[in-house]
């Protein structure tokens, strides 16, 4: 009897504790619903926006002494629908027509740079230990308990007000006022909407706002109550419960998303309180005690992913009148004319020995790191040219699938003794595995689904697995670190640095050409057909499944080599620098800005991550130009965070060149030399009369 | 046993969430036989269709393919089995190039592709296959384009390569969704020029779904004639076409009047379609064994009307 009271009590109190959370969650999920459901922009950055809105309104509190109302003013009311607004005018007016997978990589850049804007522009830092305040006097020290089980401290409960009030005035907007029935019929069709005399823009304009603003008031809210600092990445949590939510959803009931949003928060709350329990009666679910209360939103979000039917019915959400468009113009020629096919490679020959001469015998050890760097990154990067170029799926478990190659190095080495190099093919193939099986349920749903399954596996394996002892080391590797010896090959050491770059070229010239194999062959070409039409792939007796399974394995293999260079490279594992989901996302932004589907744009990818910081914005290129240091301007070094911001914001054009700036302009370069090269051939061919071979391919 | 139906489709029924869209629907496709199938808007021809490729799971029914029951398989399990098809609204690989759809089809029929192969280089198209995707292409009237990128193609040509890289499935039947939807009268006709060439000389079956009723007229020698979820009628194309029963219940004086609109479009080409349409009738009403009179038809009708093709493509 008195058992079966307790229960109930903690019951009732692990709900009252669920609910404030739940609460945010939901308002995030309806933010999150509603650009959605408005511009079919599935926001990743929503996270940021949050971020940037509790950043603002800390640093108006802390450090400007502003009064609460005049801070919530500006960091919710102002700056938040601003942001809104003008993504929404400068970026996602212009996307309205394409296709959701290329919206999402749009938002994944923007959840990158974001955050390094508002911090450069608004001169924030993230101060440890510095716990954020919330929107009432004293909101985390003063307490009520009006049950008597849980007391709700007074953020909790001005939380909770809060967003009753914002869901009432959002139902009220909807359900009462011309233009939440308009932003139901934008939803439907934009154009279908315009021809009906509204004007689709506005009231898209009106939802990102409203969105943004609901982004905001969920920052402001939730640090208080969940965060001890506040750094951007803690956000980036939030949006994944709130991913989940809003799936429950299918993304479009506002109302589910609601209550999705309460019902997570307090199935995390209960879960919380009773694993603890059970974990005491069994032991094999001690690990998961420690780790999982910060993993349970990725595995709800998994489960939806996998288990929800209303996902696996769902489509993307498409303008019946998209067809309407004309046809995108056609790729500049692929055959390049046969001097300049000489001439690029006499270019490339040359560069390459200059540069890898100039490396062997004149850098100092820090740029024969830098360059290794490169070197083992962009052996990394071809796994997302795989994956994204080829088979054209958004995979953000890269960081996951490298890591588990990394890892099964430093644990081969540290077990059992096992050569590196052999390790390394190990881990390779583990991660091939891994790959293939975390694919495996979540294959059909294709496009943001599968991207957003490959997220919650990629924050899955780092709240959870890296934790595990035989996975990540567990206790020995808090203590000794996750080291890992440099390969030995008969009588090369590769502990020599120079050594281990010419082994790092030969991997990644070797993963080059089998990556070029697999393009021209069978697997590259079903792999573009399917990118280029599922539907149609499958009327000739292609399984897209089948196809992609491949490509997830092969990447992962590419990813896990790589992987184990980079720990090979380094001597440890390094993982939180190395290979965290958030840094694997600005991996794929990187990449699709650059050129995502050849193999030179993974190889400039790897090296504008090593030597972009050192040789630009460091302004090491122009203090060698001007040949002299102390004639450095003084606007030198520049902030590492423009890296994020640079190549954040270069992926918006993910969704008119999904070939990539560097490619988009040697097609446009290519295809100007072509022309010229062809005319000169011609005027030749009129005088002379002579043989002429055309392009060379 | 062996049946003489290359398709066999028998009482599929499908509800949509209480609403019936398909009811008892059974039809037959013979070896090498030209069937269409009609209706008006939401009669259920498109869920039929979806039904009959596997993109849709019917609640009752069989789909046979070749006397192989093929209801439970996947959609690309039936294209390797046997059934190509086209789609209404054309889709295309695209930043592909021509030959490269058919080339793609080819290697996957073949069966030929593996792993290693790519790895080791050997995944590149080899001569026999390019020049079995040319031969096509010639037949097809698309040997110029071949290296041109599919996004530079007109609709028609775009429709082309969708026949041409269905038939490099090798096909033992052919769905065509609409073909003509998006195509003007003089493209239709061209369209439906090359294909029965190609069908009587490969003899593949061709079940066509079509809203243009002129060209069923022309291009079948049996229909189907769906509405509201059931078969309303089925028999020789021109008598069925000609019936009571699908005069009132679905063509009614919208034919005659969509026919007199069709002729006031475009004047020059009034006359062959006149011809054509003219030269169907009477071979339909003088000879009453239908099928084969429809084989001759199809075998004979598209020389006289080649030369025009050929010089529209």
């Amino acid at each position: 009897m008195i058992l079966a009271s307790s229960f109930l009590e903690d019951l009732l109190r692990s709900v009252l504790q669920g609910t404030p959370s739940g609460a945010v969650f939901a308002l995030v999920a309806i933010g999150f619903v509603l650009t959605y459901k408005t511009s079919g922009v599935f926001n990743l950055a929503f996270g940021a926006q949050a971020y940037i809105s509790a950043a603002m309104f800390f640093k108006a509190r802390t450090q400007w002494n502003w009064s609460i109302p005049l801070s919530v003013l500006v960091s919710v009311f102002v700056l938040a629908p601003a942001i809104g607004v003008v993504l929404e005018r400068f970026l996602f007016r212009h996307l309205r027509t394409a296709s959701a997978v290329s919206k999402l990589v749009v938002t994944i850049g923007l959840s990158v740079a974001l955050p390094a804007l508002f911090e450069i522009f608004a001169d924030y830092a993230p101060v440890a230990g510095r716990a954020p305040t919330g929107i009432v006097p004293e909101g985390g020290s003063v307490f009520y308990d009006p049950l008597g089980v849980y007391p709700f401290s007074r953020d909790e409960l001005a939380a909770m007000g809060v967003i009753l009030a914002a869901v009432i005035v959002l139902g009220a907007i909807f359900r009462f006022t011309p233009v939440g029935l308009q932003m139901r019929a934008v939803v439907e069709s934009p154009r279908m909407t315009e021809l009906n005399g509204i004007a689709a823009d506005r009231v898209s304009a009106f939802a990102w706002a409203l969105s943004s603003t609901f982004a905001g008031m969920a920052g402001v809210l939730i640090a208080p109550i969940r965060f001890n600092t506040l750094i951007s990445t803690d956000f980036f949590n939030v949006v994944f419960v709130a991913i989940a939510a809003a799936a429950i959803g299918r993304l479009v009931s506002l109302p589910r998303a609601l209550i999705g949003g309460i019902g997570l928060g307090w199935f995390i709350a209960v879960f919380n309180t009773f694993l603890p329990r059970w974990a005491d009666d069994h032991t094999w679910l001690r690990p998961l005690r420690d780790n999982f209360s910060n993993s349970l939103p990725f595995v709800v979000l998994f489960a939806i992913l996998v288990f929800w039917p209303a996902i696996r019915r769902a489509t993307d959400v498409g303008d019946p009148l998209s067809g309407v468009d004309p046809p995108p113009a056609a790729p500049a020629a692929t055959e390049r004319h046969r001097l300049l096919t000489r001439f690029t490679l006499l270019f490339a020959v040359g560069f390459f020995l200059f540069v890898g001469l100039t490396v062997f015998f004149r850098a100092d050890r820090s740029w024969v790191f830098l360059v290794t760097s490169a070197v083992v990154l962009s052996t990394v990067y071809l796994s997302i040219t795989v994956i994204t170029g080829f088979a054209g799926q958004i995979s953000l478990c890269q960081g996951a699938f490298a890591a588990i190659g990394g890892f099964t190095v430093f644990q081969m080495a540290d077990r059992f003794d096992l050569s590196v190099l052999l390790a390394a093919l190990i881990g390779a193939s583990i991660a091939a595995l891994v790959g293939a099986i975390m694919s495996l349920p979540v294959l059909r749903l294709g496009g943001i689904w599968l991207a957003i399954a490959t997220l919650a596996f990629a924050f899955f394996f780092d709240a959870v697995l890296v934790r595990m002892s035989w996975i990540g080391g567990g206790d020995t590797a808090l203590l000794q670190g996750t080291r890992v010896p440099r390969p030995i090959l008969g009588p090369i050491d590769f502990g020599n640095d120079k050594s281990f770059l010419a082994l790092a070229v030969v991997v990644f010239v070797i993963t080059s050409l089998a990556v070029i194999q697999l393009r021209e062959g069978t697997i590259g070409r079903t792999l573009r057909a399917i990118r280029g039409s599922e539907v149609a792939a499958e009327s000739i007796g292609i399984s897209p499944a089948k196809a992609r399974i491949a490509a997830f394995a092969t990447s992962a293999f590419i990813a896990g080599l790589g992987g184990a260079m980079m720990t090979m490279h380094q001597e440890n594992v390094n993982y939180q620098n190395n290979f965290s989901p958030v840094g694997s996302l600005f991996w794929l932004v990187l990449v699709v800005t650059l050129s995502v589907r050849t193999v030179e744009g993974a190889a400039q990818a790897g090296a504008a991550f090593s030597m972009f910081e050192p040789l630009i914005l460091k302004g090491e290129l122009f203090a060698w130009l001007l040949r002299a240091e102390h004639r450095l301007p003084g606007f030198f070094p520049i902030s590492g965070k423009w890296r994020f911001i640079l190549f954040g914001l270069g992926a918006m054009q993910f969704a008119r060149h999904p070939e990539g700036l560097l490619e988009h302009g040697k097609r446009r370069a290519t295809a100007g030399l072509n022309r010229r090269l062809a005319r000169r051939d011609q005027t030749r061919l009129v005088s002379r009369s002579a043989d002429s071979g055309g392009g060379a391919t | 046993m062996i049946s003489p139906d290359v398709l066999a489709v028998s009482g599929i029924k499908k509800t949509f969430s209480g609403i019936v869209a398909l009811d008892d629907v059974s039809l037959t496709v013979e070896t090498g036989e030209r069937v269409g199938l009609i209706g008006p808007n939401g009669a259920g021809k498109t869920t039929l269709f979806n039904c009959l490729l596997g993109i849709l799971r019917p609640d009752a029914g069989q789909v046979e393919l070749n006397g192989v029951d093929v209801t439970g398989h996947r959609v690309h399990k039936r294209a390797q089995a046997g059934m190509g098809r086209t789609f209404q609204r054309i889709e295309l690989f695209s930043d592909t190039t021509v030959r490269e759809h058919l080339l793609i089809a080819e290697r996957v029929r073949n069966n030929s592709g593996a792993f290693w192969k790519d790895l080791l280089g050997r995944g590149r198209p080899n001569a026999a296959e390019i020049s079995a995707c040319d031969a096509v292409l010639e037949m097809l009237g698309l040997g110029e384009v071949a290296e041109v990128p599919i996004e530079s193609l007109s609709l028609g040509q775009g429709r082309l390569v969708e026949v041409g890289r269905a038939l490099m499935t090798d096909p033992q039947i052919l769905l065509l969704d609409e073909p003509s939807s998006g195509l003007d009268r003089s493209e239709t006709n061209a369209l439906a020029a090359t294909l029965g060439a190609i069908q009587s000389e490969r003899g593949f079956a061709i079940l066509l779904v079509e809203h243009d009723v002129e060209l069923v007229a022309e291009f079948t020698t049996r229909l189907y004639v769906l509405d509201f979820g059931q078969l309303i009628a089925h028999g020789p194309t021109t008598e069925t076409l000609a019936s009571p029963a699908v005069r009132n219940a679905y063509l009614g004086a919208g034919a005659a009047v969509a026919g007199a609109a069709d002729d006031a479009a475009d004047p020059p080409k009034a006359d062959t379609k006149r011809g054509l349409g003219v030269a169907g009738a009477a071979d339909g009403a003088a000879d009453p064994p239908r099928t084969d009179t429809g084989r001759e038809l199809g075998a004979g009708d598209p020389p006289g009307a080649e030369p025009g093709t050929g010089g529209e493509l």
